[in-house]
């Protein structure tokens, strides 16, 4: 390896990439490019996902229930399915993720005290978010349940609400939890290596279609060389953008 | 004998196609070698081999006493490779290229500035450093090329149709430039299929289908053309009717169009001269010229590539 033969292709590359404006643009845009597609495209949060409401109750029960999803963040009620298959239609075209079925007696059953099974039907098809919306629901309904049973005795006796020991949650340096914030330093890495692969790709067919690589073949420069002396400066092009 | 450059039996092939086939030669300390050829006939093959291009198929080949399969990194410091293709990089400029080349060759910093004034004498390009080498016309290019080749002062220099497509006054410029480097010791190998330039060579070789089948100095190789066969130039008053009257006489092995008048390989000047002039009158054609003339490289050559073709029909027939 020799200091000086890889500094001389080194040099000779930069001012190629200066000179040879697809290639410049090549080596500053396409990595903005790349951020910006994945900084907005590439999310994996999960919010604001759609929801069908299928209401066969219709009182002021089951549409407190439905106020405790449309209240939330993570979910929007797009909409009130007036039979079963206009709420299988909307999940099926993809309209709605999920869906929450009341049965006609919710109200009657809760009103005497009995347990109520409320059906909450999720699209499978992306299993990540579907696991992810799952939780979601089951934390609100949850939540919701809780706060009836305490709403009920706060009326009988006690004031004492909730579970006797409750987690407070705090999120340090990603407190939105917002996955672009890890996804895209993580990806800096990721396009730089992909950018300067393929720009010295670039270079070196264009010299084998110029004819200058037989030239350099020809002279005691060996590949090694050749093949460092060519990333290094797409590599640092690429890191400066 | 010390030979700079030295090949035995040197066979390259591709898959079926034998590209060079069974070649040797040998070439001198500070001799100008001139590598001939048809196109595809395995001339830049050869040359390719000996810079450690590609890998012999059978067969070996040596440069300064290294051989170029196992020490192809010491041959490749001692010598200069110009290839068919510009080999220069026209994005730089001209003082660009040659810091770039010092740098690949690793000329050693004390002698970096004095080795680029002189190959920018050479080129004839002093002052104009700065200039993209894009815009200089081939002339130019191809002395730079060869200025950049010559930064290391190698010992052997390869050439490879150095001079296609450039003007005849820059192709002289440039041979001028391969006279001094021969003259200071440095040993040239140059591929060409200009037959003019061939007659500049101290030798030459002359390669077809892959086969060497002649070796020599031009001269030489002009006198054994004269045991064989001799020369005629015939002018007349009706090139066309004349072709007409001389092919498949005999004693006339071949006729070419010269100019205005017509090259005719004889086997028997003197004899033949009396027989053609008798057709000639007969047909009434009147002769302008008729003599006996010395060939050139050109006749040599194409003389011996249609004798190999004849021989090469007589097999397949056969």
């Amino acid at each position: 390896m020799s200091y000086r033969r890889t500094r001389a292709i080194c040099l000779k590359e930069l001012r190629h990439i200066v000179r040879d404006t697809r290639s410049l643009v090549a080596a500053l845009a396409l990595p903005l490019m790349f951020l910006t597609l994945f900084g907005y495209a590439l999310s994996l949060d999960v919010d604001h996902i759609p929801v069908m409401v299928r209401d066969s109750d219709g009182s002021a029960a089951s549409r407190d229930l439905v106020q405790q999803f449309s209240g939330s963040r993570y979910f929007d009620v797009i909409g009130v399915a007036t039979s079963d298959s206009e709420m299988e239609r909307a999940i099926d075209r993809g309209r709605a993720l999920m869906a929450i079925v009341i049965p006609r007696d919710y109200s009657r059953r809760l009103a005497s005290g009995r347990e109520t099974d409320v059906q909450i039907l999720v699209d499978g098809s992306d299993s990540n978010t579907a696991g992810i919306a799952l939780g979601y629901a089951n934390t609100v309904v949850a939540n919701y349940a809780l706060k009836l049973r305490a709403h009920g005795r706060s009326t009988t006796a006690s004031a004492h609400t909730g579970s006797p020991v409750d987690a407070q949650l705090r999120v340090w340096y990603n407190s939105s939890l917002e996955s672009k914030n890890y996804v895209v330093p993580g990806l800096l890495g990721v396009i730089l290596m992909i950018i300067s692969a393929l720009l010295t790709s670039l270079t070196i067919a264009r010299e084998w279609e110029m004819g200058t690589m037989e030239v350099l073949l020809s002279t005691p420069v060996r590949p090694g060389e050749i093949a460092l002396a060519r990333c290094s400066p797409t590599a640092s092009s690429g890191s400066s953008t | 004998m010390d030979y700079t450059i030295e090949i035995t039996n040197l066979t390259k092939s591709f898959g079926d196609f034998t590209a060079v086939d069974n070649v040797s030669f040998a070439v001198k300390k500070g001799e100008i070698f001139g590598y001939l050829g048809p196109n595809g006939a395995g001339k830049s093959t050869t040359i390719r081999v000996l810079c450690g291009l590609l890998t012999p198929t059978s067969g070996h080949a040596s440069v300064v006493g290294l051989d170029v399969t196992t020490h192809p990194e010491e041959v490749r410091k001692q010598i200069g490779y110009m290839s068919q293709k510009f080999s220069l990089y026209e994005a730089l400029t001209v003082e660009e290229n040659i810091d770039f080349f010092s740098g690949i060759y690793g000329v050693p910093k004390n002698r970096r500035a004095e080795r680029k004034a002189y190959a920018l004498k050479m080129a004839g390009l002093t002052g104009r450093e700065s200039s993209p080498t894009k815009d200089l016309s081939g002339g130019w290019k191809q002395r730079l090329a060869l200025g950049c080749a010559i930064l290391h002062e190698p010992p052997v220099l390869f050439l490879d149709e150095p001079t296609s497509g450039v003007d005849p006054i820059a192709r002289r410029q440039f041979w001028e430039l391969i006279y001094e480097l021969s003259a200071a010791g440095q040993t040239v190998l140059v591929s060409t299929h200009y037959m003019l330039e061939a007659e500049n060579c101290h030798r030459v070789g002359l390669m077809y289908a892959g086969k060497l089948i002649a070796l020599g100095p031009p001269d030489q190789l002009k006198n054994d053309m004269a045991k064989v066969c001799q020369l005629l130039q015939v002018d007349t008053s009706d090139p066309l009717e004349t072709m007409h009257a001389l092919e498949g006489m005999p004693g006339v092995l071949d006729l070419a169009v010269f100019g205005a008048g017509l090259h005719v390989t004889v086997v028997d000047a003197s004899l033949a001269s009396t027989t053609i002039k008798a057709e000639l009158d007969k047909r009434g054609v009147a002769i302008k010229r008729l003599e006996q003339i010395s060939p050139s490289l050109e006749d040599v050559f194409v003389a011996l590539i249609e004798a190999k073709e004849r021989e090469a029909e007589g097999k397949k027939a056969a």
